[in-house]
């Protein structure tokens, strides 16, 4: 949709667009690179598509926070034996969450919402407020929630708190890249989630460092990617309070913090897989992690806390 | 077992059954085992095609298997968005009314924002209100550089609570900060406070209300706000002026370790646009607690 008669000098095209917003208990950067083979965007339209695009970030956490008694997740639930309709985010986000508990034979569980409350998640990041869900005592699981597909309609089986964290954020990321298609050359970054597009301002593909999970200032690794997905999934963020090894991914079949990987990455074409694979590789362990990268077609790199590296065949490692 | 051997194991069953049937006195007990050998090697060469076509099938359920999740977020991905692209495109109205050069009935969709938009969670705000954190690019920094750099850091220590320790300071930078990257700047220029740390900058750009809108999006004055993370507490302090913000500053850093980890958080920005590498996966660390303490004081600005 190239002007005419451009209002704005052609160099503009040429600058990369980036903005970052605090959004999902993070910080959210989209940047949009220079001029698409696609089209010409102008400086306006760039805008109101990265805005469109933070707009999907906003109402997919307001449908699937657990921080929020009021979000469509938490009112869903308090009415368990119910067919409750729901919006169109709630209803795939947790379609797809059950669809990798399948896969992964419960190793990735999105009904762990109230033992990730007990054991001290429960602290909404903007207000510090605590939150407290009462909810009767019970072992619950993923074959506990059941979907009606024609209806858009969930029910749980028992009353229990659905944890969408590593689901929604991937949903969110996937929603703004498909906002964002027009442009071939872009980048979604959410708290070290990523999805890269097309090429960086060099015209390559993009160079993605991952994080080393016990010093700070170095990487892991590097690869180079392009329309790829990236998440790394470590031990090493919001740790709990109660104990020095207390992180924030279960084990849903334990409940207690998975301990044989460090960290584990994972590469595929969406963020919803990357997320979502890489907490449940995490959970698996490097072995049964990697096996699990192989079978779902998608790259996969692991770390052991003693700092073994296990990858997948075709992990696209720069180093 | 492969397919060659398959076919030699029955090449030679049958070569046996015939030279059994051509030798053996007893004619029709030879033919019957000839019969007999042939069955076997029958059996053997069906076995061959079971057995590939049991080997395609699992290949090709592989095949699905992995696919299948991604065909699955890609559908999900699909129906959320046709789902909501109006209302999406409704809010696009929002964003763009200031520019104003939106069509009609995106314009009109734009009065139909979802109600929970005013949702108490949502301290942020919407749409254009969203305050941004800006990182210019690389070559934009030093331009960005005023001379009156520092003053903006005594002040906000002074209107803090007694000498605390600052880690990061920040001063306000004009709406010229757009146009000198070569954007034109919106007839609502946005607000930005960029964020100095030893060297970066970070710029939180808050964007202002429109101009059409009479009523400041914050209340003038100093604000603080707490945020948690792993490692403790931290308090940064927002200025607003004249409805804008006009700096931030981290002004407690109450933490169990040493408090030098904070002023990493702008180097790791920036490592982030370092010409070896353009993102960091899992990098999201030690930002928890300085984004809280942001949202928080700018909850309490709010008008």
């Amino acid at each position: 949709m190239a002007r005419s008669s451009p209002p704005y000098p052609k160099h503009a095209t040429d600058e990369p667009f980036r903005r970052t917003v605090p959004l999902m208990g993070t910080f959210v950067t989209i940047e949009v690179v220079g001029s698409a083979p696609l089209r010409c965007p102008d400086p306006t339209e760039t805008n109101d598509a990265i805005n469109r695009a933070f707009d999907w970030f906003h109402r997919v956490e307001r449908c699937c926070t657990r921080f929020d008694p009021q979000s469509e997740v938490m009112q869903i639930a308090s009415r368990a034996g119910v067919a409750v309709p729901v919006s169109a985010i709630l209803f795939e986000a947790v379609q797809f969450a059950l669809a990798v508990a399948v896969e992964t034979g419960g190793a990735f569980d999105p009904t762990v919402g109230y033992a990730m409350e007990t054991r001290g998640f429960n602290r909404e990041y903007r207000t510090g407020q605590l939150v407290r869900t009462a909810m009767p005592a019970g072992a619950v699981n993923y074959r506990d929630v059941r979907l009606d597909d024609a209806e858009k309609t969930i029910t749980l089986l028992r009353p229990l708190i659905l944890d969408l964290g590593a689901v929604a954020k991937g949903l969110a990321i996937d929603l703004a890249a498909r906002e964002l298609q027009t442009f071939a050359n872009f980048a979604v970054d959410a708290g070290g989630d990523l999805y890269l597009a097309g090429s960086n301002a060099k015209g390559e593909p993009w160079s993605v460092g991952i994080r080393h999970p016990r010093r700070d200032q170095e990487l892991l690794d590097s690869v180079r990617v392009s329309n790829r997905a990236v998440c790394t999934s470590g031990d090493y963020e919001r740790r709990t309070s109660p104990g020095p090894d207390g992180h924030h991914i279960l084990d849903p079949r334990t409940g207690d913090s998975a301990q044989s990987v460090a960290s584990a990455t994972a590469i595929a074409p969406t963020a919803m897989m990357t997320d979502a694979l890489s907490t449940a590789a995490f959970v698996l362990g490097p072995a049964e992690g990697i096996r699990l990268f192989e079978r779902m077609g998608v790259e996969g790199l692991i770390v052991t806390p003693s700092l073994e590296r296990f990858a997948t065949k075709g992990f696209p490692s720069v180093f | 077992m492969t397919k060659l051997t398959r076919f030699l194991i029955a090449a030679a069953i049958i070569s046996v059954a015939a030279v059994v049937a051509g030798t053996h006195p007893q004619r029709g007990r030879s033919a019957s085992l000839a019969l007999l050998f042939l069955l076997l090697a029958a059996l053997v060469a069906a076995g061959m095609l079971a057995f590939r076509s049991r080997t395609a099938e699992q290949r090709t359920a592989a095949k699905n298997l992995s696919p299948s999740l991604a065909t699955l977020s890609s559908a999900a991905i699909l129906a959320v968005y046709a789902a909501g692209y109006h209302r999406t495109s409704g809010s696009a109205g929002g964003f763009s009314e200031e520019s104003g050069r939106r069509s009609a009935p995106v314009v009109v969709a734009s009065a139909a924002a979802p109600p929970s938009s005013q949702h108490q969670i949502e301290p942020l705000g919407q749409d254009a209100h969203t305050p941004a954190l800006v990182i210019p690019p690389a070559g934009s920094q030093q331009k960005n550089r005023l001379p009156g750099d520092h003053a903006a850091t005594s002040n906000t220590s002074a209107s803090s609570n007694g000498a605390p320790v600052e880690y990061a300071t920040a001063r306000s930078v004009t709406p010229q900060t757009t146009a000198s990257r070569g954007i034109p700047a919106p007839a609502t220029a946005a607000p930005q406070i960029a964020m100095t740390g030893s060297d970066p900058d970070i710029q939180v750009a808050a964007p202002a209300a429109p101009a059409s809108q009479a009523k400041p999006r914050y209340k003038d004055g100093t604000y603080s706000g707490w945020g948690s993370c792993r490692h403790g507490d931290i308090q940064a302090s927002v200025s607003i002026q004249e409805g804008k913000i006009s700096s931030v500053a981290i002004t407690q850093c109450l933490t169990r370790y040493s408090c030098s980890w904070i002023s990493d958080l702008p180097n790791q920005v920036v490592k982030r646009q370092s010409p070896e590498v353009d993102y960091v996966s899992g990098a999201s660390q030690s930002t928890d607690a300085f984004y809280g303490a942001v949202v928080s004081a700018l909850s309490q600005a709010r008008n």
